[in-house]
């Protein structure tokens, strides 16, 4: 069971955890495309605001362990994403 | 890519099923705003025309709205890749006007007759009764055969042209279970449970899986032609992409069958498939912006292109963001059938469909009319249609929290505690923002419709301009 203001705040989270995943991702990939430096503390910046709110869900949230085990291993998915594809993509664009 | 500077038949072809899809996108905003005005007054229209006929013609024109788009711009992209026109396109040209004629004739049957006995005959003419796919089993066979020469349109050039490349592979496979998929609308099956399972291979791989792999081939071919982008890189990035969303997609059915009597472990295979589901859209953002910062944002086609962008951005905020906040079990045991499912739906429809053909529909129209002055309607479009969904989105996922608070939480899902969740101050806001922003969703249709129709032909450009613009068609009558 959950409380109604626990589900709240869940599901907030996992919203909020998404939505820092996307904006890091996407100010990384700008940060390197036009090289500015601000974009990619930017970046930064979120992938440590998601860390936290994975923090978050990990230790103040009743969901249930293997749920918070995938989050704390897509986290790690996340932090690889933008690079990976950057790379990939720019070598692709280079050939 | 081979360029064909004449427009082909199945060309016109794909621009009359784009304008078709135009109208039911028209259709579909008009009951979306009949539907919002009843949840604002519920005695709205009753009983002449109730929330259950006004929400299957919401569900459904949007669900025949992008079909027909698909097919309009696989007709239109097709023949440049192919080098030639499709084969058998005047049988598909007579089956357009069919399906028009038939679509017309099932809204008419829903609007007036409604419902009818629970027999077989009410199956076969009025009402199938599952959600999205109602159309009585005689339209449904109508669309069976659409498909189906679709098909073979396709496939008989790729035998004809012998030159089937990349994308055009991964489309036709994709049209196997795209074709299979819709036979499962016709059983009747009695047993709810079962009868749910197999309806959400239907809704969720028509949705999740089949048509993202053809908006990626669709996508794939109007990069080339909206970024010149090499054939190369679109072939190896759809593999990519379509494994991707595939792998996560077809398991994340399992989302659908947590509470509908299957068994348990779809619960930890639904919950672990949809976590994965934002990850490959990041991807897909991450390639926007790639795409966006090598060519400086500059393109021959800047509507096809912002339209492009806000696909990517949507899909990953409607289909990733969104839906994670509902798909772990523990969330959805709540959250399921309120208005925030609703919020989740057509954020994600939007982001990932809506945008997508609304971008295809200026490349093909652009293209054809040969326009390199485009004003800037576009725009004044584009924010509204965006800026009416975000707001409406928001508006609904307020009164889904309140809903899902309330009544499933707090309440525990009585029949008292859903009437006290309509009734509170947040659900009620929450309804009333979501007309107003309706209505902005409507005038960015209207403004949408009129660009559509008269881009290109506002200002008058000389031809000799065009021509030396690339990307500019100009009828030569030869393929290049």
């Amino acid at each position: 069971m959950i409380s109604p203001q626990a589900l709240l705040i869940t599901s907030s989270l996992l919203g909020a955890y998404v939505f820092l995943g996307g904006a890091f991702g996407t100010l990384y990939a700008l940060g390197r495309i036009q090289s500015r430096r601000a974009y990619s503390r930017l970046a930064i910046a979120c992938y440590v605001l998601q860390l936290v709110v994975m923090g978050a869900v990990v230790t103040a949230t009743p969901l249930a362990p293997n749920w918070k085990a995938l989050l704390v291993v897509s986290t790690c998915a996340y932090a690889i994403i933008p690079s990976i594809t950057l790379r990939y993509l720019m070598r692709l664009h280079a050939h | 890519m081979a360029s064909l500077s004449v427009t082909t038949r199945s060309q016109q072809l794909g621009l009359r099923y784009i304008f078709a899809a135009m109208v039911l996108m028209g259709i579909l905003v008009v009951a979306g705003l009949l539907a919002a005005m009843q949840y604002v007054n519920p005695t709205f229209l009753f009983p002449i025309l109730p929330f259950s006929i006004v929400k299957i013609l919401h569900i459904d024109t949007m669900i025949l709205f992008l079909l027909l788009a698909f097919i309009g711009a696989i007709y239109w992209l097709l023949p440049e890749e192919f080098g030639s026109d499709l084969v058998g396109i005047r049988v598909a040209e007579v089956l357009f006007w069919v399906l028009c004629a038939a679509i017309a004739v099932v809204a008419v049957v829903f609007i007036f007759v409604q419902y009818g006995s629970a027999n077989e005959a009410s199956l076969w003419l009025i009402n199938q009764g599952r959600k999205y796919v109602e159309a009585p089993r005689w339209a449904a066979l109508g669309i069976v055969a659409v498909l189906g020469c679709f098909v073979w349109n396709i496939v008989g050039t790729a035998i004809k042209t012998r030159r089937v490349s990349g994308v055009t592979w991964v489309l036709m496979l994709d049209l196997i279970p795209l074709f299979g998929l819709y036979l499962i609308a016709f059983p009747a099956v009695t047993n709810v449970s079962v009868d749910q399972f197999w309806w959400w291979w239907l809704v969720h791989f028509w949705v999740e899986a089949t048509w993202e792999v053809l908006i990626g081939c669709i996508i794939a071919l109007s990069l080339m032609h909206i970024l010149q982008t090499k054939r190369s890189i679109v072939e190896t990035w759809l593999y990519i992409e379509v494994a991707l969303v595939l792998g996560t997609g077809v398991l994340g059915i399992g989302h659908h069958y947590f509470w509908i009597g299957s068994p348990k472990y779809w619960m930890g295979i639904g919950g672990f498939f949809s976590a994965l589901e934002p990850l490959p859209l990041l991807g897909m953002v991450i390639h926007a912006i790639y795409d966006a910062g090598e060519h400086r944002m500059t393109t021959t086609n800047r509507p096809a292109f912002y339209w492009m962008l806000a696909e990517a951005f949507g899909n990953f905020i409607g289909g990733g963001m969104w839906g994670f906040m509902i798909t772990l079990p523990q969330i959805n045991l709540y959250a399921h059938g309120t208005q925030w499912t609703a919020s989740h739906g057509h954020f994600a429809f939007w982001g990932a469909y809506g945008c997508g053909v609304i971008c295809v529909m200026y490349l093909a129209i652009l293209k054809k009319r040969g326009a390199t002055t485009i004003g800037n309607t576009w725009k004044w479009a584009f924010g509204l249609l965006n800026g009416g969904l975000v707001g409406m989105v928001g508006a609904l996922l307020v009164s889904g929290m309140a809903q899902t608070f309330y009544e499933r939480a707090i309440g525990g899902s009585t029949f008292n505690a859903y009437i006290t969740a309509q009734g509170t101050p947040w659900f009620i806001e929450g309804m009333y923002m979501r007309l107003f922003f309706g209505l902005v969703f409507a005038a960015g249709y209207g403004v949408l419709a009129w660009d559509l129709l008269t881009i290109g032909r506002r200002v008058q450009v000389p031809v000799a301009e065009i021509a030396t613009q690339p990307g500019g068609a100009v009828a030569r009558g030869t393929y290049e």
